[in-house]
């Protein structure tokens, strides 16, 4: 299950406003996240498993993350020579560090190696329903 | 928390779908040479989760 209790734990602080001011998952804080590790989720996790060398991350392209009601889009794009490793777990954070900012998901699943030759697109929506 | 478990009284649940396209740059023009679409269904509470991939 992807969402995280440092995330679950954001988000009430966002509901009655004690939150950080740059806690936001918006155009500029969102931050998109791949690495290695097949490790299972946990909900104490507090970012990607995989090594620190093996993250790479995307920040938002223009016009993302959109918002329709209640469903989110987030999209990075992981050019050439990005992101060339095993993607085995994807998740969101609201920081460009892996020492820092809080992360809303992670999703382990086995999406492929990329290469060189290869950019790819990832896109992230998120609906919350009743 | 107080919010949280109202959240969760009301059944509030998420569904995150993670989108991967994939092209191929060795050539002029980028190719698209394949798409992975996972996606999973989960309660804000930390104790549920049903997965489809």
């Amino acid at each position: 299950m992807p969402i995280v209790q440092a995330a679950r734990n954001l988000i009430s602080q966002m509901i009655v406003g004690a939150h950080s001011t740059n806690a936001y998952y918006g155009s500029t804080g969102a931050v998109l996240w791949v690495s290695t590790s097949c490790t299972a989720h946990g909900p104490t996790q507090t970012h990607l498993q995989g090594l620190t060398l093996t993250c790479h991350n995307s920040t938002m392209e223009s016009g993302y993350p959109s918002i329709a009601t209640n469903v989110l889009e987030f999209r990075g794009i992981l050019s050439t020579a990005r992101g060339n490793v095993d993607w085995n777990e994807i998740g969101l954070t609201n920081a460009t560090s892996t020492g820092s900012g809080t992360m809303l998901f992670r999703s382990v699943a086995d999406y492929g190696t990329k290469t060189c030759t290869q950019t790819w697109q990832l896109t992230a929506c998120v609906t919350i329903t009743t | 928390m107080d919010s949280l478990r109202r959240m969760e009284e009301l059944g509030a649940r998420v569904r995150l779908r993670l989108h991967v396209e994939k092209f191929d740059r060795s050539g002029d023009e980028p190719c698209l040479v394949e798409e992975i679409v996972t996606e999973e269904h989960f309660a804000l509470g930390p104790e549920r989760a049903d997965k489809e991939t």
